[in-house]
């Protein structure tokens, strides 16, 4: 049975404890800023011994879509789903090319190098596609009209990864129902919120006149597997450590990442018509803003957030259960000593406090980098975050604190 | 003992010339604190050093500098020779204990520092080539 068998061709999608699961996979929502932030942070291993970050960008998907068809996923299926995801439209010009006249990756870079190719993950999908080793042999970001992938005859060997059990947690507490939770009065209602954003279309068609790819509020989403975010993040950050790099560098550029995604993905939708629509006739303050976007949040499939106290222009405290990052390493990894290991929640967080107490989103900037660097991510004024309890040390869930 | 060169750079500065150099080939400035955070990653793997970029002044020995200036070139697209040779404050030469790896002559010590690696970079083309013959 096919999984895009309906008439809209749409997966079949599964929500549980605030994780969007297609084809047993959990899947993450994230625009193309943090998506090339986080592979050019990847991609500075380059030429670091036996760590090859090429490889572990292209293979780390390889090793999914290959569960995908071990779940009875068929050629046509994997198609529709890249275009679904919002990665862009694969085409097959003969039994050694493939192309994608759109795609995600080959969009956008942040390289600040000589421009390179960059399509690592589409290579990946297509290893995982047809068994076969795949290169990237010519990409939009060099000038190509389109991107390019040449298939080799060579079989591929890549294992998998996922190899540990960890359930999702299903009970978790309603908003603003918890031991410990502050007493909030607040009008945002999350539920209406939610309703209200699900008319967006946050996903990519697959057809000859599409793009397969997912344009909405000024930024262009993937509904990226939640195993390769944390598959190639994790195992860069050991990467650093074993190479003698302090764990606070380490850490600082995939944190950053989180806070590029705040501005860019977080600012944009605030700044969007669809939140003007649904959500701002709610907010009375910039503390009912912090609420509704966590509502949104709650769709990403990072988890479910829940604030636990929110001291204005101060302190904010947020509970994350099934946070993506301490799932996915659990899925990957032994427990760790250490709690600080959710990096993009720690500064996605970080980032929707400077939207608010920081910036004022609510003047509706432009969103530029140059008001990124003058003022969002400026010292004056900052915030700090820590991570006090973290899934990945055995925590139930993880808890981030946000102060002056 | 043998004697290493020692330099001094504001690091204000040196990321003030990068971002002059990238926007005089028209690439994006980068915001300062993204590269210092890079240096400091790129740094400590081509190096086995760890240098904190974020500091006002780093300290850099020669093979640091020349390994400066090659990932400025390989990842920031800049070549940044003239750039490091006016800001950068050489001081007096540091007697330093050197490892096995290290033992070299103070002379020679000299002749391959960072000017004298770099010096192929600074040679002027002629404006107009010679026809071949």
């Amino acid at each position: 049975m096919s999984h895009f068998g309906n008439i809209d061709k749409h997966p079949q999608i599964t929500t549980i404890g605030g994780h969007n699961v297609i084809g047993g996979l959990s899947h993450v929502y994230h625009c193309n800023y943090y998506n090339a932030y986080l592979q050019m942070t990847v991609l500075l291993t380059q030429g670091m011994g036996d760590h090859n970050p090429e490889r572990l960008l292209t293979d780390s998907v390889t090793a999914l879509v290959q569960l995908l068809k071990q779940r009875g996923y068929s050629e046509l299926d994997l198609l529709h789903e890249f275009a679904y995801c919002g990665f862009g439209m694969l085409q097959q010009l003969n039994d050694n090319t493939w192309e994608t006249p759109h795609s995600h990756y080959g969009k956008t870079s942040c390289l600040h190098s000589k421009p390179q190719k960059n399509c690592y993950f589409t290579s990946g999908y297509l290893q995982g596609l047809l068994e076969k080793r795949v290169e990237e042999t010519e990409c939009k970001l060099l000038g190509a009209p389109k991107d390019k992938f040449m298939v080799f005859d060579e079989a591929i060997k890549v294992e998998n990864y996922l190899t540990r059990t960890f359930e999702l947690q299903t009970t978790i507490p309603e908003r603003f129902a918890f031991e410990g939770c502050q007493d909030f009065s607040t009008r945002v209602d999350e539920e209406k919120i939610i309703a209200g954003l699900k008319t967006v279309p946050l996903y990519g068609q697959y057809g000859p006149d599409e793009t397969g790819l997912i344009e909405v509020f000024g930024a262009i989403l993937t509904n990226q597997f939640m195993g390769y975010y944390n598959r190639v993040s994790y195992e860069t950050y050991f990467a650093l450590r074993d190479a003698g790099v302090p764990a606070a560098d380490s850490k600082e550029m995939f944190i950053q990442a989180g806070h590029v995604c705040a501005f860019n993905t977080f600012g944009r939708i605030m700044n969007s018509p669809e939140w003007y629509n649904v959500v701002v006739a709610m907010c009375e303050t910039k503390e009912d803003w912090l609420h509704s976007m966590i509502a949104v949040i709650n769709m990403l499939g990072w988890g479910i957030y829940r604030v636990e106290k929110m001291d204005s222009e101060q302190e904010l405290i947020v509970r994350v259960y099934n946070s993506y990052e301490g799932v996915g390493f659990r899925r990957m990894y032994p427990p760790t000593d250490d709690k600080n290991m959710s990096f993009l929640a720690m500064g996605a967080t970080l980032g929707l406090v400077h939207l608010l107490w920081k910036v004022d989103i609510r003047n509706k900037p432009a969103l530029t980098p140059t008001f990124y660097v003058e003022q969002f991510n400026h010292p004056d004024n900052s915030y700090q975050v820590e991570q006090t309890h973290a899934i990945a040390a055995g925590d139930d869930y993880d808890r981030f604190i946000v102060s002056k | 003992m043998i004697e290493k060169n020692l330099y001094t750079i504001n690091m204000g500065a040196l990321l003030y010339a990068l971002n002059t150099n990238r926007t005089k080939q028209g690439l994006i400035e980068i915001e300062h604190a993204l590269i210092a955070s890079k240096l400091g990653i790129l740094f400590a793997l081509k190096t086995n050093a760890y240098v904190n970029f974020k500091r006002e002044t780093i300290e850099l020995n020669d093979a640091q500098l020349i390994a400066l200036h090659e990932i400025f070139e390989q990842h920031f697209n800049a070549r940044m020779t003239e750039e490091i040779r006016a800001l950068v404050i050489i001081q007096e030469s540091q007697p330093e204990k050197a490892d096995i790896h290290q033992l070299v002559p103070s002379s020679r010590t000299r002749t391959t520092g960072f000017f004298s690696k770099i010096k192929g970079f600074l040679r002027m083309r002629p404006e107009v080539q010679e026809s071949p013959a």
